[in-house]
């Protein structure tokens, strides 16, 4: 008797002592998880932060590369498989690298105005507007477009899957 | 009861757009295109705002075809202030990114809004993503066809 009550009295004392270390592991578990989901807030932060500088330079190199007629840094942006709506019509990277081969880069020109950088794990969204100005026969047109274009990171870095802007109406 | 059979059709769709993790390629393409043709028609016609709280994400956002921004709040207001809208799609193609999907179109969009009438053609690009197990929209881009 005395030594089952003995046993209850030890088992007691067990289950006591494993109270006390399972709040205390709950304790330490709740501080690692804490710990880990800021870690992982932070680095997501960081990764969105990094990548939307990223965007936003290529945002720029595209533009520099089409002033340029630069097609390899263009081939190197564009998806193959993006789809460009240029003036309402839909336009493939074959059809707007060869019209960027042959353009006279004096006739256009682009001035790029904020933009806006959203980032969804893989994909990205930026929106913002540009002043174009054209210029044939010796006259000037200008125009502001809001444009939106969507990113994707694939095996190399981010390219651009998707391109299309409207003309603000003011 | 053609708005009964939208209805049924459109509420079939979104129950099964969650699955679509390991969908083939056709069915998902099958499923953003009803997406897209019922859920903007559902939408405008019905003014459906809970569908289209659903299938916009939060951050969503739209540049319509006069260079106007709206976020997801200001595309829920304009769908609810309108007195009547008809959006129509036509053309549509759909390009897969792994959990990214692009869909463009043709749409033509008429309506009369508080004080005027629309009536718009154009082209469109609408950047879907899957999240959670569910297509969102997270992007639209609306321009004028010359």
């Amino acid at each position: 008797m005395g030594g089952y009550r003995q046993f209850i009295d030890a088992d007691e004392l067990k289950r006591a002592g494993s109270g006390i270390g399972r709040k205390t592991m709950r304790l330490i578990w709740s501080i690692i998880l804490l710990s880990c989901s800021t870690a992982t807030s932070l680095w997501a932060q960081q990764e969105g932060g990094a990548a939307s500088g990223a965007i936003r330079a290529l945002e720029h190199e595209w533009v520099e590369a089409q002033a340029h007629n630069d097609n390899r840094a263009l081939d190197l942006i564009l998806d193959n498989s993006v789809v460009y709506v240029e003036y309402g019509q839909l336009v493939t990277k074959a059809d707007y690298l060869l019209r960027i081969r042959h353009e006279d880069p004096s006739t256009d020109e682009i001035v790029m105005e904020p933009m806006s950088v959203r980032v969804f794990g893989s994909t990205a969204i930026v929106t913002g507007s540009y002043r174009e100005t054209q210029r044939q026969s010796g006259m000037r047109k200008f125009t502001r477009w809001r444009f939106i274009d969507t990113w994707v990171y694939k095996e190399h870095g981010w390219v651009l899957i998707a391109a299309g802007s409207a003309p603000i109406q003011d | 009861m053609r708005r009964g059979l939208l209805l049924t059709m459109l509420l079939s769709i979104l129950a099964s757009h969650g699955v679509s993790q390991n969908s083939d390629p056709r069915d998902i393409e099958g499923k953003l295109l009803a997406l897209e043709r019922l859920g903007k028609l559902q939408a405008t016609q019905l003014k459906d705002l809970k569908m289209l709280n659903e299938v916009l994400d939060e951050n969503f956002v739209v540049v319509d075809q006069n260079g106007g921004q709206m976020n997801k709040a200001q595309v829920l207001a304009f769908v609810q202030k309108a007195t009547s809208l008809h959006y129509l799609t036509s053309e549509m193609t759909v390009r897969l990114h792994g959990n990214t999907a692009i869909v463009t179109g043709a749409y033509q969009l008429k309506g009369i809004l508080p004080g005027r009438r629309i009536d718009q053609h154009g082209r469109f690009v609408d950047t879907w993503i899957e999240k959670g197990g569910k297509w969102v929209a997270i992007a639209s881009l609306s321009t004028p066809t010359n």
